[in-house]
């Protein structure tokens, strides 16, 4: 029963920081950074308090150094570098890289 | 099984980005403020329609709109945490 109950506790996080993701990006693509970045802080505690990790697909828009949201050219540029996707957080100036060539010679 | 809260769904969703309106509180000039949440503390709503407006939860009513329906809200319920609200209310 309380597995079930934590199981179902767990659903509602992960919807709810699919809603935080987007108005993230709605909220970034309109300059507010400082919003988009509250709104990343929020859904991080929700995982954390919830034991959920963030999906893939938006844990490549949260910088790994400072946790701010990462808009293409808003806030990081995206380099492809020898067989990774690199970018560059301007908050912070650190660098994420994400392969994406794995069986190169 | 001892059922923690009868509550409605909506009391464990995420507010921000929806729209809202106060409908009811001790404080008259609260009344009829609306516009989208944009911010959520443990005891405020953040609310932007022209202007940003902090709004306490204690003592408000709130109309929300969610999947195209307006629900009501009952404020004073509301004074967790955003994340730790599922856990309380669920």
């Amino acid at each position: 029963m309380r597995r079930q109950k934590k199981a179902k506790l767990r659903r509602i996080a992960r919807k709810r920081i699919n809603v935080l993701f987007k108005e993230a990006e709605e909220a970034a693509s309109k300059g507010e950074l400082e919003r988009a970045n509250r709104y990343v802080e929020l859904a991080r505690k929700l995982g954390m308090r919830h034991n959920v990790s963030l999906p893939s697909e938006f844990k490549r828009r949260v910088c790994k150094n400072c946790y701010s949201y990462l808009y293409p050219s808003k806030s990081c540029s995206i380099r492809l570098k020898k067989g990774s996707l690199v970018s560059k957080c301007f908050e912070c100036r650190s660098i994420n890289r994400y392969v994406y060539e794995r069986n190169s010679k | 099984m001892v059922q923690k809260s009868d509550l409605d769904p909506i009391y464990t969703s995420e507010f921000i980005g929806s729209k809202i309106e106060v409908t009811d509180s001790e404080h008259e000039g609260y009344i009829g403020l609306k516009g989208k949440v944009v911010d959520e503390t443990k005891e405020t709503f953040v609310m932007k329609n022209h202007e940003e407006r902090t709004v306490p939860k204690e003592g408000n009513k709130f109309k929300i709109e969610m999947n195209r329906s307006w629900k009501t809200l009952d404020g004073s319920k509301l004074t967790y945490r955003p994340e730790n609200r599922i856990k309380k209310l669920g």
